[in-house]
């Protein structure tokens, strides 16, 4: 808890391209597409953590991404699933900023 | 191969191998796209094969819509004219899908995965790759080793989805003439 979380300036600024090409695209992609897109940006950046911090490989963080890549795409064929999948991540986010305190 | 097959077999990879595609499969592919139906045989599209790792690393990055590492990037770009009116708009978009599909299923044939995107940065793009003022990027085909065999999704009976000489009136797929 509390260590610095570091990720390297080339991996910030790719996720800064996809952050704001994400954002113009927004506008004209369907409205579900931008939810798709933050929790996409939200596996990226724990991608790039725990490249540099391969310490966090059994932690919150990597369940966490295995989540969001494992169900992401039923955006695609359930769309249900989908709901149902940004529900329980932010579930899972909302318990670990608790247990964070 | 059968064309049936490859139309009911084809999937969208999204998940590529680390294996470079020959050239000689990368212009079949593009022949394929070539000879697909255009609009008065206009032939106002343009491809953009990239391969260079650099590049294709950018294209990746402006790309929100692709997961991937394919071997290569196939930009389909229409030609326009200054001022694109709306009809103008539907031919071009429909020649470039439609090439784009021829391109699929000769990918399939070859052995090779692919998937359409659409959900890339047209600004960023033309930007990268020196992509003129009246050229407007309008898909890109991701190709290479597919690393996944993802299952069929879901699609609507024919019943829901055809009608028989006017709308909402039931059609049967099997049922015999007369």
């Amino acid at each position: 808890m509390g260590q610095r979380r570091v990720v390297s300036e080339d991996e910030a600024f790719e996720l800064l391209v996809f952050l704001v090409t994400s954002a113009r695209g927004c506008v004209d992609e369907p409205k579900l597409y931008g939810t798709f897109r933050l929790v996409d940006a939200a596996s990226k950046l724990i991608g790039f953590v725990l490249e540099n911090h391969p310490e966090q490989s059994e932690g919150f963080l990597r369940d966490l991404k295995q989540e969001i890549d494992g169900r992401k795409l039923s955006l695609m064929t359930d769309l249900k699933e989908y709901v149902e999948f940004l529900s329980d991540t932010t579930q899972k986010v909302a318990q670990e900023l608790r247990r964070r305190g | 191969m059968d064309i049936f097959e490859a139309i009911r077999k084809r999937r969208s990879i999204r998940k590529f191998v680390d294996r470079p595609i020959e050239r000689e499969q990368l212009a079949k592919i593009l022949d394929a796209a070539r000879w697909a139906p255009t609009a008065g045989n206009q032939q106002r599209w343009r491809f953009i094969v990239v391969t260079s790792p650099a590049l294709k690393e950018m294209v990746r990055k402006v790309s929100p819509g692709i997961f991937s590492r394919p071997a290569a990037f196939v930009v389909i770009c229409s030609l326009r004219e200054v001022e694109v009116r709306r009809w103008d708009e539907s031919l071009l978009l429909a020649d470039c899908a439609i090439a784009a599909q021829n391109m699929l299923l000769a990918a399939y044939a070859l052995g090779l995965g692919s998937c359409i995107a659409l959900s890339f940065s047209k600004i960023a793009l033309k930007e990268i790759l020196d992509i003129p003022e009246n050229v407007e990027p309008e898909l890109i085909i991701t190709l290479g080793y597919a690393d996944e065999q993802p299952q069929p999704p879901p699609r609507l009976p024919l019943e829901e989805i055809v009608f028989a000489d006017r709308y909402r009136e039931r059609w049967e797929p099997w049922a015999s003439a007369g």
